[in-house]
């Protein structure tokens, strides 16, 4: 078990600030109608711990679902039973910025995460289980308790995608049930008060917000709803569901609503717009992929559309993180392209040539548009040169000339549109 | 509120760091090889880094028009040519062959190819290389040091003390006789910028420390030329001067900082590096050796350029095997759960 972290030194990845401060100390906040404590169900009969089947039951009647892949809890703690495991981990990592919720239950519910967490690995008859927390090396500010009622809290060190170096956390071969703590945080109110889960952990912060805190709210509520709890400092651009890295951006503020696997809900105002270079080539994204590939070579090979080429830098690999993206001092989107290579890669026969066939029409769209351009400049340019030449009226030889003009920049015009997204590039 | 709202890509947050930045840095450190080469050779040293610079903005501007797209000169990739131009050049050469160079780099290596970032040759080399390949006498005639140049555009007859430079004697089988201070110094007949040693390796210093460059180009680079010159000695001297005359007395040091660690044409895997670092030092060592003109690092570099790509596709094939294999045994463990 102390064999621990001992690779981080070695991981790649990139080294964040973690904002998480505001949000961490602050007490976790209910909404009003988050209190549900009548929605109960009728536990099954027990006496002191409750066996496997018993917590299994438990869960399936609280409806509890794992935050951390969106899985529901009694499947998992079923598919456990079947394996010899090694370790239960309470899962409180939350490596990316701004993101709390996981590490905040645990700072102020621990009590509940650890007895939950014991009476999963009573059931499962294993005597080791630890909880999970990132400790970055910008954040000195944050103090991890070395046992949370008497159940150690294990650190993560290292650079940025710390939440894949998880799985090799007690040695290569050792298999691990990880569950998240937010649903353990459940677990331990339907077990103590035969609550039903209703609500779900969220961390409301950016730049954008006022006051920054981890909330509990029932599930479902409306992502504006949120915002205006918490107030808006500045007009934000871009209002993010999920984490700060790997999270989506909405528009849709009314109808987007907090789920259980949202975890954040940020808003971010870019200060300035930057501006895209082309690539340089610098390395940076080589050498922090955390998977090893090459995501400047791939977003070459995507953006270009030849995809059999890209084939042996296994796009397929490559575990979202973000990490390219963000590295980038050109500021380009490296992770979007790297994802459509994937998905493309995972795709059938017959989308891969649909995909095909809609890359090369846009190339070649792009290309007539630019020659369109460059002719009707061109013809416009020598038909005033060779008025100047001749300096005469030339009334009978006018005409025909200007409706060749206006036909080809309408015909520029036509695929120009369709190109736009080659010619961002 | 929330009018502004966009849609966008993950991530949300990005690093400070921008290209321009990191152009800035090379910029940077050239500017005290121009300071050293004013002190050797007057005003007209800066006079040619102006215009190699002023050239260079305008032919990349004129660029941009020419393809059509948004300005990219902000990114300081041409000026950062357009200054490394002249100090791979003597003081005494002409205004003209620096704008002829930096034409050449920006309108037949960098715009053909699609502009900054996907130019298949190092811009200032291929620049050099056509002017060194048309105005020979011009270029490999260098002027005697601690002499201020006349700064008019064109220089007379005996205005100018020429000089022999150290490769030059080196090629020609004879064995400098250099005051120690004024070798390490650079103080001796030579390109305008590549021949303060310890001046270039402070620039090396602070471009790594900003990550501008790789280590692991010049390390190689500089150890693959030293083993070269101690395995084929050209002239009678000690171990040591052979090896420092053979690397400071031409543009090798120069090169290998700030020629060969161009991001564009560098190959994108470590172990490539090394590899590209290792051939281009066998290539500039054989150009010094057995070419006519006495400055080879540019075409070497321009050789090496070629194979950056095929080097990036044999260092893949090997990589791609080693996270397949880590892959399968990850999916048939099954660890976690």
């Amino acid at each position: 078990m102390q064999l621990g972290d001992t690779m981080a030194l070695f991981s790649k990845g990139i080294v964040l600030e973690q904002h998480k401060e505001p949000a961490l100390s602050r007490e976790i906040v209910q909404l009003i109608d988050a209190d549900s404590s009548f929605l109960t169900f009728t536990q099954p009969e027990y006496e002191g711990e409750p066996t496997l089947e018993q917590l299994i039951t438990i869960a399936e009647r609280a409806v509890i679902i794992d935050e951390r892949d969106g899985r529901p809890l009694a499947e998992k703690l079923f598919a456990a039973s079947k394996k010899q495991l090694y370790a239960v981990v309470a899962d409180a990592v939350d490596d990316e910025p701004y993101v709390s919720s996981q590490l905040g239950v645990v700072l102020h519910y621990g009590e509940g995460v650890a007895s939950a967490l014991k009476l999963c690995a009573q059931a499962l008859n294993i005597s080791k289980y630890c909880i999970l927390a990132y400790k970055n090396i910008t954040d000195l500010s944050i103090k991890l308790p070395a046992r949370i009622a008497s159940v150690r809290v294990l650190p993560i060190y290292g650079k940025y995608p710390a939440e894949n170096r998880a799985e090799n956390l007690f040695g290569p071969n050792q298999k691990k049930l990880i569950i998240g703590a937010g649903a353990l945080l459940h677990l331990y109110r339907a077990f103590k008060e035969s609550r039903v889960q209703t609500t779900c952990f969220v961390t409301v912060a950016g730049n954008c917000i006022a006051n920054a805190r981890n909330m509990e709210l029932p599930i479902g509520t409306p992502v504006k709803d949120v915002l205006n709890f918490c107030g808006l400092a500045l007009d934000p651009t871009r209002v993010v569901l999920g984490g700060s890295m790997t999270g989506r951006s909405t528009t849709d503020l009314n109808n987007e609503t907090v789920g259980i696997t949202t975890r954040a809900v940020l808003a971010f105002e870019d200060a300035i717009v930057r501006r895209k270079f082309n690539c340089i080539g610098c390395g940076r994204c080589v050498a922090a992929c955390p998977q090893g590939l090459t995501p400047t070579l791939i977003y070459r090979h995507v953006v270009s559309g030849h995809y059999d080429g890209a084939e042996i830098l296994d796009a397929t690999h490559c575990i979202e993180c973000g990490t390219c993206t963000y590295i980038c001092p050109s500021e380009l989107e490296i992770s979007a392209k790297v994802l459509q290579a994937k998905k493309y890669f995972l795709s059938t026969e017959k989308e891969r040539l649909v995909e095909k066939e809609r890359l090369s029409a846009n190339r070649r769209a792009a290309m007539y548009g630019a020659f369109n351009d460059f002719h009707s400049a061109f013809s416009k340019a020598c038909s005033g040169i060779s008025a100047l030449i001749r300096k005469k009226p030339a009334s009978g030889k006018k005409t025909p000339a200007a409706p060749k003009v206006k036909a080809a920049s309408l015909s520029s015009s036509g695929p120009d549109t369709g190109s736009a997204d080659d010619k961002k590039e | 509120m929330l009018k502004k709202l966009k849609k966008g890509d993950s991530p949300h947050i990005r690093h400070s760091e921008v290209t321009t930045m990191l152009m800035l840095d090379v910029i940077i450190a050239l500017l005290p090889l121009y300071l050293m080469a004013y002190i050797y050779y007057g005003p007209r040293a800066l006079l040619l880094g102006a215009t190699g610079a002023a050239s260079a903005l305008i032919f990349g501007y004129l660029c941009d028009l020419f393809i059509d797209r948004k300005i990219h000169s902000y990114d300081l990739s041409t000026v950062v040519t357009g200054l490394i131009l002249p100090l791979l050049m003597p003081a005494s050469v002409s205004y003209f062959l620096v704008i002829i160079a930096t034409f050449f780099a920006v309108f037949v290596v960098k715009l053909p190819f699609g502009g900054t970032g996907y130019n298949l040759f190092n811009p200032a080399a291929a620049g050099f290389a056509f002017v060194s390949v048309c105005w020979p006498d011009k270029l490999f005639t260098y002027p005697l040091p601690m002499r201020q140049l006349p700064i008019s555009w064109v220089i007379e007859e005996g205005e100018v003390t020429y000089s022999t430079a150290i490769s030059q004697m080196l090629s020609s089988g004879v064995v400098p006789d250099i005051d120690r201070v004024d070798f390490i110094m650079g103080d001796f007949a030579g390109p305008m910028g590549v021949t303060n040693s310890l001046v270039l390796l402070a620039c090396a210093v602070y471009l790594l420390l900003r990550r501008a460059i790789n280590w692991r180009i010049p390390l190689t680079f500089f150890l693959t030329s030293a083993a070269f010159v101690l395995l084929f000695p050209r002239v009678e001297t000690t171990s040591l001067l052979n090896v420092l005359y053979n690397l400071s007395g031409s543009s090798l040091i120069f090169g290998g900082i700030f020629l060969l660690n161009d991001p564009v044409t560098l190959p994108k895997r470590n172990a490539a590096k090394f590899l590209y670092a290792f051939w281009a030092a066998i290539f500039a060592m054989l150009f010094q050796y057995f070419s006519a003109f006495d400055q080879g690092i540019p075409f070497a570099v321009i050789i090496i350029n070629v194979f950056a790509p095929l080097l990036d596709r044999a260092t893949e094939m090997i990589l791609q095997k080693i996270r397949r294999k880590r892959l399968e045994k990850k999916q048939r463990l099954g660890t976690d759960l």
